[in-house]
């Protein structure tokens, strides 16, 4: 199961706001990753699971929060990820539970192609997975670049760890930290990573994020 | 030689429906709110007003892109194929969409130089 362990949160006091663990959630979603389309954005909202005008008592429930992109948080909006009665196109009977990283094992619903587009798996979760990918826009151009991109420097790098000698030792020095903050979406996703790459990016993440479960 | 008695009559703008129009700007705008279902209303100075007020108007423009640019993403994720017109299509709405929202942060210059030197190195196009 690729599902995302978040680490224990900080105990603050009750009445600070709770965008003051923002820093917890960057931490564990290795500096701006967004927890619906698993790419880096560079301003990450904290992101009420369950919205606050469906549940005011959760405000400041660190098990309630998630970081979301501008995008994906537009997308969701104040829809209860549990509510299935939304219908987001006219011909739907009825809408679906959002997918939460914490919980879903997205390499289950989706295909992750070298292109960096998403396609859903045929099976159970197959009509859910299209919902999500449609109603966060997991689909749009920009985001399946970036997520091809992302692919395109594990290939390299890939090849400069097999390749071995100085210079590739020199960029891999550069393209390790790259590789390293995607490895959300390698994990999530289910993408091979080879023992020797995966050696170098766990030997970072220990000198960088010692806290984050790998 | 041939003449017709037809006389050439001086070209008006067409007019909206429901706007009176003369082409002016504000005809313009409310054809875009009627087209979109927008509605108007005076933030003022207040800058949380104002805020809100943009975000509303991208909401509902993002929504009404997403009308459109909703079946055929999802033609596409069911994995039919797209006609032509339709790829284009997509793509336009794709491009317009990320005029709207944050665009996904992209390689630092120096990563960049990094991966180009190492597909040379590795030969990968």
């Amino acid at each position: 199961m690729a599902v995302l362990r978040l680490s224990k949160p900080p105990a603050l006091p009750a009445h600070v706001s709770y965008s003051l663990y923002r820093d917890w959630l960057l931490y564990n979603f290795y500096d701006h990753v967004c927890s619906y389309c698993i790419v880096q954005h560079e301003s990450l909202q904290v992101e009420h699971w369950e919205p606050i005008a469906y549940a005011p008592e959760r405000e400041r429930d660190p098990s309630n929060f998630l970081l979301a992109c501008p995008r994906c948080n537009r997308g969701k909006s104040d829809y209860h990820p549990a509510y299935v009665g939304r219908r987001t196109r006219k011909h739907e009977k009825h809408g679906f539970e959002v997918i939460d990283v914490r919980k879903d094992d997205l390499a289950c619903m989706f295909d992750l192609l070298n292109s960096g587009e998403l396609r859903p798996k045929p099976g159970t979760q197959y009509e859910r997975a299209l919902w999500n990918a449609l109603l966060l826009k997991l689909d749009v151009a920009f985001v399946t670049t970036k997520r091809a991109e992302c692919l395109r420097v594990l290939k390299v790098c890939e090849g400069l760890v097999s390749q071995g000698g100085q210079k590739a030792e020199a960029l891999l020095k550069v393209l390790i930290p790259v590789c390293a903050k995607q490895h959300l979406l390698f994990r999530v996703f289910d993408v091979q990573v080879s023992d020797a790459l995966q050696f170098k990016l766990n030997e970072f993440i220990a000198t960088h994020r010692p806290a984050i479960v790998t | 030689m041939l003449q017709t008695q037809h006389k050439s009559r001086t070209y008006t703008t067409p007019k909206l429906s429901r706007c009176g129009s003369n082409g002016s700007e504000s005809d313009i705008s409310a054809t875009a709110r009627e087209a979109f279902s927008w509605s108007a209303f005076r933030p003022g100075n207040d800058p949380i007003r104002i805020r809100t007020a943009i975000d509303s108007s991208i909401d509902q423009t993002l929504r009404a892109i997403d009308a459109y640019r909703s079946p055929l993403a999802e033609k596409k994720l069911r994995g039919e194929k797209l006609t032509k017109r339709e790829t284009n299509e997509l793509k336009i709405w794709d491009e317009l969409l990320g005029m709207f929202v944050e665009q996904p942060t992209s390689l630092p210059k120096e990563a960049e130089w990094a991966l180009r030197e190492a597909e040379r190195l590795l030969g990968i196009k």
